[in-house]
C-alpha cells in the first residue's frame, strides 16, 4: 500500500493531464471547424469512423482527443495493476485484468454489433 | 451547428459541473436532462454525451484526491470495480433495446432517489470507519452486487452512478464518507469507458455535444470546487434538492408522453 501511495501522485498527474489533453485537443479541433463553417450536426463516433465531413483530418483529431480521453482510466489501471504485481498481490492483478477484460469484451461487442 | 450551439452546451456543462462539484455528484445527473429537457436531444444520445462528461469529472476529480493522498482506497476500488465495470457495458448495450421513455422514467426515479439523499445527508451521522474494521464476506458480496447496479444504471442513464456507489462504499463497506466520495470519482471514469461501447457502436455519442459539455463540466467543477467553502451548504442542499425533484416530475411527465 505504501509504495501505491507513493505512486498516487503520479497517477493523479497522469488523470489530470489525459483529461486535459482529450479535452483540449477536442476542442480546439471543434472550434476549428465551427470557425470553418462546418456543419457538426452529425459529427458522431461511430465504428465506421468520425471524419466523413469536408476537413475530415479535423473531425479525426477531434475525435483521436475523445479517444485519449477514454484511455486515460485505462492507463492508470494499467499502472494499478503493474504496481499490484510489484506489491505482491495476485488478486489486485486479476482483478484489473478482469476490468480490462471487461472493456476487451465491451469493444468486441461494439464491433459485432455496429454497422 | 453553430458556435452559439457549441457555447449553450459548454454553459449548460459548467451549471452542470459547478452544482455536480458543489453536491459531491457527478456531472451527468444535471447535463443529461439539461441536454434531453433543455435542448431537445434525445435521451440516448443526452446519456452518451453524460457518460463523456463523467469521465472528465471521474479523471479530474479523481487525479486530485489521488495527489493529496489518503483519500482513494484504490485496492478497495479495484476489488469492486470488476462487477461496476460489468454492469457499465450490460447498461451501455441495454440501453439500445430501451425506449426513450423508459429512459427517461428511470432516469426520474434515480433523480427522486438522489433528491432524497441530498436532503437526508445534513442530518446523517457519519459511521465510524471501527464499526466494521474486518469486512465480513457478506458485505463485499453485497457491495459487489449492489455495484453492478449501480454501473447498469450508469451504462443506461449516463451518469457517474456515484449517488448509488458512495452509499455503498460508506454503508456497505465501511468507508468514511469523503474517502467514499473520493473512491467513487476514482471508479466513475473506469465505469463509463466500457459503458461508452454500447453507445459508440449505435453511434449515438455525438461529438458536437459531448467536446464542448466535457469542456463546461471540467470549468464548473473547477469553479465548484472553489466557490464550496465559501457558500451555506443548507442553503445549496435544499436548493439542488428542489431542483431534482423538479426535474424528477419534468422527467416523469416526458415518460408517460412517451408511453
Amino acid at each position: 500500500m505504501a509504495a501505491l501511495d507513493r505512486l498516487a501522485r503520479h497517477l493523479g498527474a497522469l488523470m489530470i493531464g489525459g483529461s486535459l489533453l482529450g479535452v483540449g485537443v477536442a476542442l480546439a479541433a471543434a472550434v476549428v471547424l465551427v470557425a470553418l463553417g462546418s456543419d457538426l450536426a452529425d459529427w458522431r463516433m461511430g465504428l465506421d469512423g468520425w471524419w466523413r465531413g469536408p476537413h475530415g483530418w479535423l473531425e479525426a483529431i477531434g475525435g483521436a482527443g475523445i479517444l485519449v480521453l477514454g484511455a486515460t482510466p485505462v492507463v492508470m489501471l494499467v499502472v494499478c495493476g503493474v504496481q499490484a504485481l510489484r506489491d505482491g498481490r495476485p488478486r489486485s492483478v486479476l482483478t484489473v485484468l478482469g476490468i480490462l477484460s471487461v472493456l476487451a469484451v465491451g469493444i468486441c461487442l461494439a464491433w459485432i454489433s455496429g454497422p | 451547428m453553430d458556435f452559439f450551439d457549441l457555447v449553450l452546451t459548454a454553459g449548460g456543462g459548467i451549471l452542470a459541473g459547478l452544482v455536480g462539484a458543489l453536491m459531491g455528484l457527478g456531472g451527468g445527473l444535471i447535463a443529461v436532462p439539461f441536454l434531453n429537457l433543455g435542448l431537445g436531444l434525445p435521451i440516448h444520445e443526452a446519456a452518451a454525451a453524460g457518460l463523456v462528461s463523467t469521465l472528465v469529472v471521474s479523471c479530474t476529480a479523481a487525479g486530485r484526491y489521488l495527489r493529496q493522498g489518503g483519500l482513494v482506497d484504490v485496492y478497495r476500488a479495484l476489488e469492486i470495480e470488476l462487477a461496476a465495470a460489468a454492469g457499465g457495458l450490460a447498461g451501455g448495450f441495454v440501453a439500445g433495446w430501451l425506449g426513450g421513455g423508459i429512459i427517461q422514467g428511470l432516469f426520474a426515479l434515480v433523480m427522486l432517489y438522489a433528491g432524497v439523499q441530498v436532503v437526508r445527508s445534513s442530518s446523517r451521522p457519519e459511521r465510524p470507519e471501527a464499526a466494521c474494521r474486518d469486512l465480513a464476506r457478506w458485505r463485499r458480496c453485497l457491495a459487489g452486487c449492489l455495484c453492478f447496479l449501480a454501473g447498469m444504471l450508469s451504462g443506461l442513464l449516463g451518469i457517474g452512478g456515484g449517488v448509488i456507489l458512495v452509499p455503498i462504499l460508506h454503508l456497505v463497506l465501511c468507508m468514511r464518507f469523503k474517502s467514499a466520495a473520493a473512491t467513487s470519482n476514482f471508479m466513475m471514469g473506469m465505469t463509463a469507458v466500457p459503458a461508452l461501447c454500447g453507445f459508440v457502436a449505435r453511434s449515438e455519442l455525438v461529438l458536437a455535444v459531448s467536446i464542448p459539455l466535457a469542456l463546461g463540466v471540467l470549468a464548473g467543477a473547477s469553479i465548484g470546487a472553489w466557490l464550496m467553502p465559501r457558500l451555506r451548504a443548507s442553503w445549496l442542499k435544499i436548493t439542488f434538492a428542489l431542483l431534482l425533484f423538479a426535474t424528477a416530475v419534468e422527467m416523469a411527465a416526458r415518460a408517460l408522453e412517451a408511453w
